[in-house]
């Protein structure tokens, strides 16, 4: 299960990397982090739900996108070891913290909690089967090695069986009387449309964003440096100052 | 009527909370607990949700609340050094930026935004005055040196403060760039290792090391009779970037940086090949001169703040191995280091300061806890069982727990202990461990590589029985206090070295943590019921969680972690389960 969205991931973590194997590798981390993520979110909702019969099924959820992110995780780093790799510079485990925030759109509080149990349910079928299509995809992508496309394959099958699982459940309800399915289906699609706009619209801002601070930057700094003091102390001592 | 002070630290690195009642702190958690996210930074949410809950409070009960550190003096740093190194910090410029202007600028607007919380209970503590007063207000040293070393504050990286009469005031700092933390944390990068999380690796390789590379390392930082240290920054580019710590001419002076992942010991444990030779040399060098520099700080320290006592804290102060070699000939009698030194302790610092600063002015003498996170009770964990359709063996007494799980160890089981309350900061302390003997160097490799899937030359710790400890280590009385957090390292006596071969590094230490019966009496007595049946009084302990992954806070994540892993057996409450079933 995956509330990321799958265009926005392609982003170099390390500028320094620009070889084919260490992009590649780079996309594959990518793609850890945001099952990495996707296990949070199940086991959250393992956490969290109050319809018994489910926890099970969430955990074990969450285990199997525990193990496609270890899977992931495993192959970048075989694809790194052979390659010969000059750049340490080693991001710090804080920043890797924020990208799983990113690229899972995980905010303050777990996805479970912002939904209830018949939309996440729908959330999760509708998800896993974005998943399905696009690792397809990419296993029939020619660019990746054979290996390569042997994971996304495995992995598309895998969340092919989250599809099923989600719409057996579904299906159970629908036999049971539960109203509202279709109603919480559409409300996930334009749910999950909207967090796939706010992705793709994010990366607009963002390069907006850098360029209005890189303006700022040759404009305002080279000023103040100018009358820059290098020994400059603050001390305050009023404790309802942020300074 | 009770009063109540909640610390937060977030927006950096580890976030966490913190709630003191009446000058204690009674509970305390850092984020990723909650969220599973490693390290988290970002607010709080969860945890302060959950003080408050546990604790049965509302928002406005709490009289203020305390961010650990002052964001704007942090901000004009950022812009200082932006001005300073024009045109290279362009690009950390704009990251910082984002950064800041997405939220770390609006700390307060945030606070009383998320937590409906006036503006005008609000503070914020110096960030090296939240490490001091982590250490100083937690124990009942009245009248202690203290001494605050980490990567970088709002401007500090060094401070030594006297803690005097329950009053806290600096007394000498070293300001940015200069940092013997961020020294560390770039090295820890050109070592292959990630910052803030890979330290202690470094620590590790430095065992296998020699002194070849100290005059290549002296150019980088050296100690200076005025200043304590020089660094010499030309080697350094984290003054101006984010993502790169180092600069070409450091890989020039040491050569290629090591890839993250490389072989560094072979399956016989010696060094693969030369490079990992010069990378073993990196570290030595690495790690002695941080040594030497804590010894020449603690010296100057004693000079200017003469006391018997000394409290340590701030990130460095997490490598055990310079907390044994810096301070074993220093003048100070007593070296105090806590559960805390890192910045998740910030919130624990900033409230305990608010405390004893702005709400009360008395002396308050106490020994702070450590257990100060989530429990829950058997009947929770035996309804998630159910829940989980998982088989459990239930045990009526404690008696029963205890043995069953000391005769498994005994058979070289590696179990899974998940009792009592969470522990707060980087150690597990015997209620979120995974266990093993310690005599057997097969278990540990298998803890290593199939469990935990560390890197072969990172040793284990161990829990030891107070009262039988020297049989095994030379216990030095300096550091009573600080080994229960496993916050020092110990050298093998050799009275008993075949005991410890799972848990003693190449260099003959091992990072104790010397368990009395006061402080975790169910732990103590695991240990006890192990030592009757094998006559070894010590476990192999490390924390309860896989590779980049925080501590395990609830029964879900116990689980979810014991059944992905290679444990034998996982005791949890009163329960005991298994695997594959
Ligand atoms: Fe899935
Ligand atoms: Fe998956
Ligand atoms: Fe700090």
């Amino acid at each position: 299960m995956t509330s990321f969205n799958f265009k926005s991931i392609f982003k170099k973590i390390n500028k320094k990397n620009n070889s084919l194997n260490n992009q590649e590798s780079d996309f594959l981390n990518n793609f850890g982090l945001a099952e990495f993520g996707s296990a949070l979110d199940m086991l959250a909702a393992a956490e969290l739900t109050t319809t018994n019969k489910l926890k099970k099924g969430y955990l074990n959820h969450a285990i199997d996108e525990f193990r496609h992110a270890q899977l992931f995780f495993n192959h970048a780093k075989n694809l790194i070891n052979n390659f010969n790799n000059n750049s340490a510079n080693v991001s710090g485990v804080a920043e890797i913290g924020e990208r799983i925030r990113y690229l899972n759109f995980i905010g303050e509080k777990p996805i479970y909690s912002e939904l209830n149990e018949l939309d996440f349910i729908n959330f999760v079928m509708i998800s896993e089967a974005a998943a399905e299509k696009y690792f397809t995809k990419l296993s029939n992508n020619k660019n990746f090695n054979s290996e390569t496309r042997a994971l996304f394959s495995l992995i598309a099958k895998e969340e092919g069986h989250h599809v099923l699982y989600a719409k057996k459940e579904l299906e159970k309800r629908r036999k049971n009387g539960v109203k509202g399915i279709y109603k919480s289906y559409l409300y996930i699609k334009w749910f999950r449309f909207k967090t796939d706009l706010l992705s793709n619209t994010r990366k607009i801002w963002t390069k907006i964003g850098d360029l209005i601070l890189a303006l700022i930057f040759f404009i305002f700094i080279p000023i103040n440096k100018l009358f820059f003091k290098k020994n400059y102390k603050f001390n305050t001592y009023d404790p309802r100052s942020m300074i | 009527m009770n009063k109540y002070v909640l610390g937060i630290s977030c927006y950096f690195h580890d976030s966490s909370v913190s709630l003191v009642k009446n000058g204690k702190i009674i509970s305390a958690v850092q984020e990723e607990r909650f969220t599973g996210i490693k390290g988290d930074s970002s607010f709080p949410s969860r945890s302060i949700e959950w003080c408050l809950n546990i604790n049965n409070l509302k928002i406005s009960d709490i009289s203020y609340i305390v961010f650990y550190e002052k964001p704007l003096k942090k901000f004009l740093r950022i812009l200082n050094s932006s001005i300073e190194y024009f045109p290279k910090s362009r690009s950390f410029f704009i990251s910082q930026m984002k950064r800041w202007l997405s939220e770390k600028i609006w700390t307060k607007t945030n606070i009383v935004k998320k937590l409906k919380f006036s503006s005008e209970k609000i503070l914020f503590c110096q960030h090296h005055l939240s490490h001091a007063s982590s250490i100083y207000y937690s124990n009942n040293l009245r009248h202690s040196c203290i001494m605050v070393n980490d990567g970088i504050g709002e401007d500090q990286s060094f401070s030594i403060w006297s803690g005097e009469k329950n009053k806290i005031k600096l007394l000498d700092e070293i300001l940015f760039p200069q940092s013997l933390g961020l020294f560390y944390s770039t090295m820890t990068s050109f070592l292959g290792h990630q910052i803030n999380e890979g330290e202690n690796k470094v620590m590790s390789m430095s065992a296998y090391g020699n002194n070849s590379f100290d005059n290549e390392l002296n150019k980088v930082i050296s100690i200076s009779d005025k200043k304590i240290f020089n660094q010499n920054m030309d080697y350094f580019e984290y003054q101006f970037s984010l993502y790169n710590n180092f600069s070409n001419k450091l890989s020039n002076l040491l050569g290629e940086p090591r890839m993250p992942n490389s072989k560094f010991l072979n399956e016989d444990f010696v060094l693969s090949n030369d490079k990992s030779e010069k990378y073993a040399n990196i570290a030595y060098s690495t790690q002695k001169i941080t040594e030497d520099i804590i010894e020449r700080q603690s010296n100057h320290a004693y000079e200017i703040f003469p006391s018997d006592n000394i409290c340590l804290s701030g990130g460095v102060h997490l490598n055990c191995k310079a907390n044994n070699e810096s301070f074993k000939n220093s003048k100070f009698k007593n070296v105090y280091i806590n559960f805390c030194p890192s910045d998740s302790g910030g919130s624990i610092g900033a409230s305990l300061w608010a405390w004893n600063n702005v709400i009360e002015k008395n002396e308050n003498i106490l020994n702070q806890d450590v257990y100060l996170g989530p429990s829950f009770d058997n009947d929770f964990i035996e309804e998630t069982l159910k829940d989980l359709k998982i088989n459990y063996t239930k045990f009526n007494t404690t008696k029963e727990l205890l043995s069953d799980a000391a005769n498994y160890l005994l058979k070289n089981k590696i179990i899974c202990w998940f009792q009592g309350k969470l522990e707060f900061g980087k150690r597990a302390l015997g209620n979120r461990s995974i266990l093993a003997r310690p005599d057997n160097k097969k278990l540990s490799q298998k803890i290593n590589n199939e469990i935990k899937n560390r890197e072969s030359f990172q040793p284990f710790a161990s829990s030891v029985l107070f009262e039988k400890a020297e049989e095994f280590f030379e216990i030095d009385s300096k550091f009573k206090n600080s080994y229960k957090y496993m916050s020092v390292i110990a050298y093998d006596n050799k009275k008993n070295t075949n005991k410890l071969s799972g848990v003693l590094h190449v260099d003959n230490t091992c990072r104790i943590q010397l368990v009395e019966e006061t402080d975790n009496s169910l732990y103590y007595n695991l240990i006890k019921n192990f030592f009757d049946l094998s006559n070894i009084p010590l476990l192999l302990n490390t924390s309860l969680n896989l590779k980049g992954e925080p501590i395990v806070d609830n029964p879900i994540k116990a689980i979810s972690t014991f059944l992905r892993s290679n444990c034998d057996l996982m005791y949890i409450g009163n329960f005991k389960i298994y695997q594959n079933d």
